[in-house]
């Protein structure tokens, strides 16, 4: 079968700047996220995916043809990018229905169209006011709409989490899912991973221009798992704890903040997480509390660099 | 190719986001500044007890006040076609859009010329009115046909070369806009040389010397020994035309091939 | 063991005076606008019609030698060839003037007609040093009226209309205004950024374009004639810097989108030169002229629509101030406009930077 997006050796320059550097992959048909930190190069990885940019090397690939002037292909999808909507005098309505226009609808189909996708995001009780009117979560409302109203099969959204409540967090990440339900094709950029992983997808997971790692929500865990992380224990009995941790190796750092609590610096969580309940149960230790502080995305990004560099 | 339903979507977004105080501010300067003037013209050597000056008048005055609302009006509306949106943002939106970067050239192009010409057409219609009651000037109607002749294909050429800088210089398009205007179509315009027969005021200044018809025979030959010759109105009209054409097809032919890229981008 | 404070610490150092924190802002402007590989350009082709002005003064230096010290050069010889022949008192004076003009003409490309018979006139009586100061002061003039000004409203142009316009929009007044800064700190500040670069394009030019006559005149004596002339351009230079800057700043507080300054900033020289030359009539003159448009008598003495144009104020005042021939009444209405102008941008700046800061 025939990749979604295909690409082979992909670097772009923009001037002296890296925008990504020597990226291969092939993609099929799903759910993707497209995970890095702030300026590590999703935007203009998505910009090469749309044609919006050519690439400096190698070749970019979408449902087998080149995007790079060949805009047709864009029929089959909807982006979402990360920028703000500046039209304060026009209502999301007109707005959605001049894109939707765009696509080659006539007035009344795109009008149709546009007010479908203004109800599907739940932006129907405002869809007629001025967009300078709007919240901030009002307006990526407005933006995810215009990218789903003409029905593409491939949605792009870059950090369609920014700006929303947690309501409204909740509502784009159950919209996600039922897209990716429904058997359509999505990538999904953000630079947070809980965000991400909630809509149960595939990851890239992208740092300084380049591809570091792919794959399963489970893979990206166990890598995380096995990174080193710090971990706080509050329990009955922290310095005997501490003891038996040092005694079996499972400990970088050590520190007592209290009678009852420790900060562990592991050089293996899940190595930790395992050996955890055992260590309870055979010195009566009680453990109340466990919190993992940076199971984030630098400590995943910091051991794929070190994975990267054969350090580990 | 182009995509039909794309330009016209273009077009009727752009002329409803006209709808603003400082663009309707800016259009009724535009419209007033030549009858304005037209009337100072008249009414200012009255009030120093002086005749005034009837040497072309009203033609040649009109032409040339309302060629600057003309050339500002298209410098507001055709210049900034990429950076305008490069400014608020609709870029990314429009150009992953089938056809989305013609669509926005041309859309753009379009609206830009029929605004324009709307604002000459309304200032050349109370230039006339001005010249009719303060001067008693009796050839309104074919003034008027010639004015509004004249800036339709002003309207069009210029907003043409001014998308297409717009296009070039994306974020100072304005300020080259404003350089060629006075550069070219000015100066070079005026130089008694064969260069000036690049500039499109020649042609459109030779379709006003003989649409308006008031220069002595010699007063004419004159201006072909310094300016060069006269041709048919159709060679004219052709000439602006197919510059306009050509241009238009230069800046699709960039606006495809080059990268847009802004710093949210990188 | 000493214990270090690693926290928070108070700025202890020197504080530069309240008086000069706009410094601050216009340092950090024209390091910002520097970075414009266009604007660079531009600061650089400024300076280049000093070389052509320059070549101008050696041009009229080299004349004045050959005609009146009776060298026989070019220029001298023509004179004389035109009235051989005629007995010399039979010449009558304005024939002199006139063949002095045509030839000044023909020798100094940049020289107008009329500014050419204006000279004529002066040389013809002999008076060398007049004549000096009346060309040095005509060419300067031109070098601000034309060029320098043309650059002048493009790199403003270019500059100018997003430096306030582009804070409007992305709320950096919060920045500013968090600091210890005044709003005529802040205005202060972005008038530093324009003055900068009008003094590089305008002033710095004209000293230099000054320094280039007296190294190519003949001798040194021309300083004690136009030792004025630096102070002159110096004094000329505010009345263009103030009132063009100011209202350039005005404009970009008007708006939030810097295309509608932009566009302002040049309607306001479109229109306002498009008026004042609809009311100077004489279409079909300036049409057919040796070089069309471009010829004609640009400066007259007397300008009663110059208030319609702020390029003719800056003429105006300008012109006074280079001791050039101007009517006391053009050069009172041209004042009278400048002055208006930065009153009324002083206050539109003022009110739209607080009201911005309030929302």
């Amino acid at each position: 079968m025939e990749p979604m997006i295909e690409l082979a050796g992909v670097t772009k320059l923009y001037r002296t700047v890296l925008g990504v550097n020597d990226i291969s992959l092939q993609l099929h048909s799903g759910a993707f996220g497209l995970l890095g930190p702030n300026g590590s190069g999703k935007t203009t990885l998505i910009n090469l995916i749309l044609g919006q940019i050519k690439p400096t090397l190698g070749t970019v690939r979408l449902f087998g043809k080149s995007p790079w002037k060949n805009d047709r292909l864009t029929r089959r999808i909807g982006l979402c990018p990360t920028v703000e909507i500046a039209y304060p005098n026009v209502s999301a309505k007109e707005w959605v229905t001049f894109l939707v226009q765009m696509h080659g609808f006539a007035l009344p189909a795109a009008r149709q169209a546009a007010c479908r996708a203004l109800e599907l995001v739940k932006l129907d009780h405002a869809m007629d006011r001025p967009i300078g009117t709007y919240s901030l979560g009002m307006r990526q409302r407005a933006k995810l709409a215009q990218a789903i109203a003409h029905n593409p099969d491939l949605l792009i959204l870059d950090e369609p989490f920014n700006g929303l409540d947690p309501v409204g967090r909740f509502e784009m990440t159950e919209f996600l899912r039922n897209w990716v339900h429904e058997g359509k094709s999505l990538i999904l950029a953000s630079h947070i991973l809980h965000e991400v992983e909630a809509v149960h997808p595939a990851f890239l997971l992208i740092s300084g221009g380049r591809l570091l790692a792919s794959g399963t929500p489970q893979e990206v865990r166990q890598i995380l798992a096995d990174s080193p992380s710090e971990v706080v224990v509050h329990c009955n009995q922290a310095a005997r704890l501490a003891s038996v941790l040092c005694e079996r190796n499972l400990v970088q750092k050590l520190n007592i903040l209290a009678d009852q609590q420790i900060r562990i610096v592991t050089p293996s969580a899940a190595k930790l997480f395992d050996q955890l309940p055992g260590i309870c149960q055979q010195h009566g230790i009680v453990v109340d509390q466990l919190t993992s502080e940076n199971e984030s995305l630098q400590s995943l990004f910091a051991t794929l660099m070190r994975i990267h560099r054969g350090e580990s | 190719m182009i995509s039909i339903q794309g330009v016209q979507a273009m077009l009727a977004f752009e002329l409803r986001r006209a709808v603003t105080l400082q663009r309707m501010a800016t259009t009724i300067v535009l419209i007033l500044f030549p009858p304005l003037m037209l009337a100072l013209m008249v009414l200012g050597p009255r009030a120093f007890g002086e005749e005034p000056s009837r040497e072309l008048f009203p033609e040649f005055p009109t032409v040339f006040l309302l060629g600057i609302s003309c050339i500002l009006s298209l410098l507001l509306w055709a210049t900034p076609n990429v950076y305008s949106e490069m400014e608020s943002k609709g870029w990314a939106f429009i150009a992953c859009r089938p056809k989305g970067r013609t669509s926005l050239l041309l859309g753009k192009y379009i609206a830009a010329v029929v605004y324009s010409y709307v604002v000459c057409l309304l200032s050349a219609s109370l230039c006339t009115l001005v010249a009719y009651w303060l001067d008693g000037y009796a050839k309104s109607t074919s003034f008027w046909l010639s004015l509004n002749g004249i800036f339709g294909l002003a309207c069009i050429v210029y907003g043409a070369i001014f998308s297409l800088i717009g296009v070039l210089f994306q974020k100072r398009g304005m300020v080259f806009a404003a350089g060629y205007a006075l550069l070219v179509e000015l100066i070079l315009g005026f130089v008694p040389a064969v260069i000036n027969r690049i500039t499109m005021r020649y042609h459109l200044q030779y379709l006003a010397v003989k649409w308006f018809d008031v220069l002595p025979e010699e007063v004419i030959q004159g201006m072909e020994l310094v300016y060069g010759p006269i041709r048919s109105n159709a060679f004219h009209i052709s000439v602006i035309l197919g510059a306009a054409a050509g241009v238009l097809f230069v800046a699709n032919i960039v606006i495809q091939r080059r990268e847009y890229v802004t710093a949210e981008d990188v | 063991m000493p214990v270090h404070d690693v926290g928070y610490r108070a700025w202890n150092g020197q504080r530069i005076a309240s008086s000069w924190r706009w410094w601050t802002i216009s340092a950090r402007g024209v390091a910002l606008v520097l970075k414009s590989k266009w604007i660079r350009r531009m600061l650089l082709f400024a300076w280049a019609s000093v070389i052509y002005w320059a070549v101008s003064f050696f041009l009229f230096e080299n004349f004045i030698e050959t005609v009146r010290q009776g060298i026989p050069g070019q220029a001298a010889m023509a004179a004389m060839n035109e009235l051989e022949g005629t007995p010399m008192g039979m010449v009558a004076e304005d024939e002199v003037e006139r063949i002095l003009a045509r030839r000044l003409e023909q020798q100094i490309p940049l020289l107008r007609s009329s500014e050419a018979q204006q000279l004529a006139v002066v040389l013809a009586d002999d008076d060398r040093a007049h004549s000096r100061r009346v060309f040095w002061t005509l060419m300067t003039l031109t070098f601000f009226r034309y060029p320098q000004a043309a650059m002048m409203v493009f790199l403003i142009g270019f500059i100018a209309p997003s430096l306030i316009a582009n804070d409007m929009r992305s709320r950096a007044f919060l920045l500013y205004f968090s600091r210890p800064i005044r709003t005529s700190d802040y205005i202060l500040g972005k008038l530093g950024i324009l003055a900068a670069f009008l003094i590089w394009t305008i002033t710095l030019p004209a000293l230099l374009l000054y320094v280039f006559g007296v190294m190519l005149s003949p001798n040194v004596s021309v300083v004690a004639v136009t030792w004025d002339l630096p102070l002159r351009i110096v004094l000329a230079s505010v009345v263009v810097i103030i009132p063009t800057s100011l209202l350039a700043l005005a404009l970009s507080s008007l708006t939030q989108e810097s295309r509608f300054a932009s566009f302002a900033w040049f309607a306001v020289w479109g229109m306002g030169a498009g008026a004042h030359l609809a009311m100077q009539g004489n279409f079909l003159t300036r049409m057919l002229g040796s070089r069309g448009m471009l010829d004609g008598p640009i400066l007259p003495s007397e300008d009663r629509w110059a208030f319609l144009s702020l390029y003719e104020c800056l003429g105006g005042v300008q012109r006074w101030v280079f001791g050039a021939e101007v009517s006391n009444r053009t050069v009172l209405t041209s004042a009278v406009v400048l002055l208006g102008v930065t009153i009324l941008s002083l206050l539109v700046l003022n009110r739209r930077i607080r009201q911005a800061v309030q929302t």
